[in-house]
């Protein structure tokens, strides 16, 4: 993933050479204040001096919760204003802009007044913008993280013709992050017009001699940033209950980190809470069913920290394993419903991206049809996060993991450190795999192929919880061949499941009056495809699975995590981690 | 890039009112517009208040000595940018003759800034010339003003022979009314009759205003300065009508 975006980052640059060419803006940081007309009348040389224009406008900063854009090095602003005066409907201005504050791509689009942004790519308008995007958002929603209410003065510097050659402009106002406002350090631009930049270059060196302000070197929405950013360090849900953006710290829960010596016990109470923390998180944004991601990583915390638990039952408390084993499993299983129609969703959104717009529109009643039984399913997924069973499940844990809780460390087993009870099972999982794989055959059932899926799951959250203990250079090849595996496994089970729900949701449109025969021979010919695809996978499993578990890669996962003769870790604190 | 061209080889039926107000319109809402003033005469050039001269002149242009990027100049108007006429593009015939596939030649010259503008709109002389040849290989579309009157019907006519000749399938032909005046029996027979025998023909006719002939006096496309008068208004409808047709 991160590949195919620092991918779209090298287009970006390429790209940049072809987007609108706007001349450079020279801007100051007045000190003190300075009237614009004052500036203007100063600095214009033989132009005339139009009279100001005043106007205020709302920006709009959009984000992916987890801010992909910034960490791209972009921003998106969403400007919304009337068509006409009294018009019923908004015309939309998106513009991406990269960090220096230079103009990537823009569009525009009409809505009906009052209508929200656009959140999803797939909702903006064909071109350069969306093309853009597309590779670093993915399936992510776009939402405001800040709006800014700017005050605009500017005024026309003009030639005897009554042509304009220069436009000055200030800029003020407030931002708003999170319901926290504050004031934006005001900012006097030059503008120039293309193939009139001599005009600027002399209006900006007259302003730098006259009132002896040097240019700042910082484009303003940089600043803005920087305000937003220590802003958003407020905690949102003290504000108010919207979903707030995913912070740095919030990205690193999904990695669970501990120490190399830290004792077992410990070790896994810690990593369990961060999952915690994780599920608790993403908990509000699949309530609003922001985007499918929210659903996606509650659920892989939920299946790490079963991994944790089935795999490592002997460095966890007894009374603990039980209840939230349990209560894992049960919120693994309300989950699913809702995340096997994401997962519909978004391959029906790929597949009508890449057919022709007629066949895009024969698929649409299947769209519908899964966005209706999708919104059912949240229905029901709803109540059982809003239950008093998902409250009391929740609370327990936190009990259990507490910092105060006691049996984290009461055996040696718990005191040993984490690397090696986890390197330990780790092995156990690899040579378990290995052995269940060598089993499979070209005519074996299906469900041998998914239970080994299952295990390399496992193998892969346990190598996870340790990953940061094991030099990257002696994993990676490692990692590599496991995820090569897994893709080809997880084609062959997904397009299986794709394909049979395609059956099932064609009988189910058909039965409802829901579809129309164009529709149902286009879902008929989409599954075929699909059966295609999976019989290919099925086909490169003894390719991917051989380099997977040959001796060199044995030898070189033994090294790499079987535990080493270590003396026993000293008796440590339970808060220790 | 789309590139449309305002064309008619009959002189004075509204073809530069017609670039200038049709970019105007684009460029509001949201487009990268580029006019390119090739008449001589200089009236869209005029009209964004830009002086009609532009380095190298015809010869520069032409024969790419000058990057095009170097020529344009930006109008008052935000997103809309213009590269200006120059009094040497009255031998632009002569120039373009001297070039190698001259016909092709203007396509080549405006590719290098398909990734800059969203929509190139040529502003063409009235004329059928090598000029006109080159912008009818360069445009995918040719907007044809059209006054209600039979010699002008008897023009689109040759047009319409000239690019079948020529065999220039790929070139669309969008023939409208422009500068109608209802109250004349002659400009009604002609507008009702007119779609029968061509039905390309775009729905919107622009009316005769004299608001149109103040963009002089003004020295600005329509929306800038009489947004809210029938003739902006039929502009704008237009603009909605081509971009129907082209995409």
């Amino acid at each position: 993933m991160t590949g195919q975006r620092n991918a779209a980052l090298n287009g970006l640059n390429a790209r940049s050479i072809q987007t609108y060419l706007a001349a450079a803006t020279i801007e100051f940081a007045p000190s003190p204040p300075v009237d614009l007309a004052q500036i203007a009348e100063q600095a214009r040389g033989a132009l005339q001096v139009a009279p100001a224009i005043r106007s205020s406008r709302l920006v709009t900063l959009m984000d992916t919760p987890d801010q992909r854009l910034d960490r791209a090095g972009l921003r998106l602003e969403a400007e919304s204003f009337p068509r006409a005066k009294r018009s019923k409907t908004s015309v939309i201005n998106l513009k991406l802009r990269d960090l220096t504050g230079q103009d990537r791509a823009e569009t525009s689009l009409e809505r009906p007044s009052a209508s929200p942004l656009p959140r999803f790519c797939d909702d903006l308008p064909e071109g350069p913008l969306q093309d853009l995007l597309r590779p670093i958002v993915e399936m992510r929603a776009l939402l405001t993280w800040a709006t800014l209410r700017l005050k605009d003065s500017q005024i026309a510097l003009r030639d005897r013709n009554g042509k304009i050659r220069v436009r000055l402009s200030q800029v003020s106002g407030e931002i708003e992050v999170n319901g926290v406002r504050s004031q934006i350090p005001a900012r006097v631009r030059v503008d120039p017009l293309k193939g009139y930049g001599a005009n600027a270059d002399a209006v900006a060196g007259r302003i730098r001699r006259d009132f002896g302000w040097a240019a700042c070197e910082e484009d303003l929405m940089v600043g803005l940033r920087r305000i937003g950013m220590a802003v958003e360090a407020v905690p949102l849900m003290q504000v108010n209950r919207k979903p707030r953006l995913i912070t740095d710290a919030d990205m690193e829960d999904t990695e669970p980190k501990v120490a190399l010596e830290t004792p077992a016990g410990p070790a896994m109470r810690h990593i369990l809470g961060q999952l915690l923390d994780t599920i608790e998180s993403r908990r509000d944004g699949v309530i609003a069913d922001i985007d499918s991601e929210f659903l996606h990583e509650f659920r892989v915390a939920i299946r790490r920290s079963r991994t944790a638990l089935q795999q490592l039952g002997d460095v966890l408390p007894a009374q603990a394993q039980a209840r939230m084993r349990e209560d894992y499993r049960w919120l693994g299983a309300v989950t699913g419903p809702t995340r096997d129609l994401d997962v519909h969703i978004l391959a029906l959104q790929a597949q009508i991206r890449s057919v022709s717009p007629e066949q895009a529109r024969i698929l649409e009643p299947l769209g519908t049809h899964l966005k209706d039984s999708k919104a059912r399913a949240h229905r029901t997924l709803l109540k059982d996060l809003n239950s008093t069973r998902y409250n009391a499940f929740i609370t327990c844990c936190r009990t259990f993991l507490a910092a105060d809780a006691q049996g984290w460390s009461d055996t040696d087993i718990k005191r040993h450190p984490i690397s090696s009870v986890v390197g330990k099972q780790i092995e156990r999982v690899y040579r378990k795999a290995v052995r269940q794989g060598a089993r499979i055959g070209p005519d074996t059932e299906a469900e041998a192929l998914h239970d080994l899926r299952k295990k390399l799951k496992k193998l892969r959250y346990l190598i996870e919880f340790i990953r940061y203990l094991v030099p990257k250079d002696r994993i990676r090849p490692f990692l590599k061949k496991l995820k090569t595996l897994q893709q080809v496994l997880g084609d062959v089970q997904d397009l299986e499941i794709q394909t049979e729900a395609l059956h099932r949701f064609g009988h189910e449109m058909a039965q409802a009056g829901k579809a129309n025969p164009d529709t149902l021979m286009a879902i008929g010919a989409w599954a075929e495809d699909l059966n295609r695809k999976r019989a290919a996978a099925r086909v490169r499993f003894a390719e991917v699975f051989e380099p997977f578990a040959d001796r060199e890669t044995a030898r070189a996962f033994r090294a790499t995590f079987s535990p080493k003769p270590r003396p026993q870790a000293p008796h440590v604190g339970e808060t220790a981690v | 890039m789309k590139i449309l061209a305002s064309y008619n080889i009959k002189g004075g039926v509204g073809k530069t009112a017609t670039a200038v107000n049709l970019a105007h319109v684009a460029a509001a809402q949201g487009a990268r517009v580029l006019v390119v003033d090739l008449d001589p005469q200089g009236a869209a050039s005029f009209y964004f208040r830009v002086k009609p001269k532009i380095k190298g002149g015809g010869k520069g242009l032409v024969t790419g000595k000058h990057d095009l990027e170097d020529l344009i100049k930006g109008t008052d108007h935000d997103r809309l940018d213009l590269i200006p006429a120059d009094f040497s593009f009255r031998n632009l015939d002569l120039l373009l003759d001297a070039e190698k596939k001259s016909e092709k030649r203007l396509r080549k010259l405006l590719r290098p800034l398909s990734g800059t503008y969203d929509i190139c709109m040529l502003d063409c002389p009235p004329s059928v010339s090598l000029v006109s040849e080159a912008v009818f290989h360069a445009a995918d579309a040719l907007l044809v003003p059209l006054i209600p009157t039979t010699l002008s019907i008897r023009t689109y006519e040759q047009l319409v022979a000239f690019r079948k000749d020529e065999k220039l399938k790929d070139l669309k032909l969008l023939p409208f009314f422009s500068m109608v005046d209802r109250r004349k029996a002659m400009h009604r027979e002609i507008v009702e009759g007119f779609p029968d025998r061509h039905p390309e023909v775009l729905s919107t006719q622009i009316p005769y205003a004299s608001v149109v002939e103040r963009m002089g006096v003004e020295r600005a496309p329509l929306g800038a300065f009489a947004p809210r008068t029938a003739a902006a208004a039929a502009y704008e409808t237009l603009w909605a009508d081509v971009r129907k047709r082209v995409g």
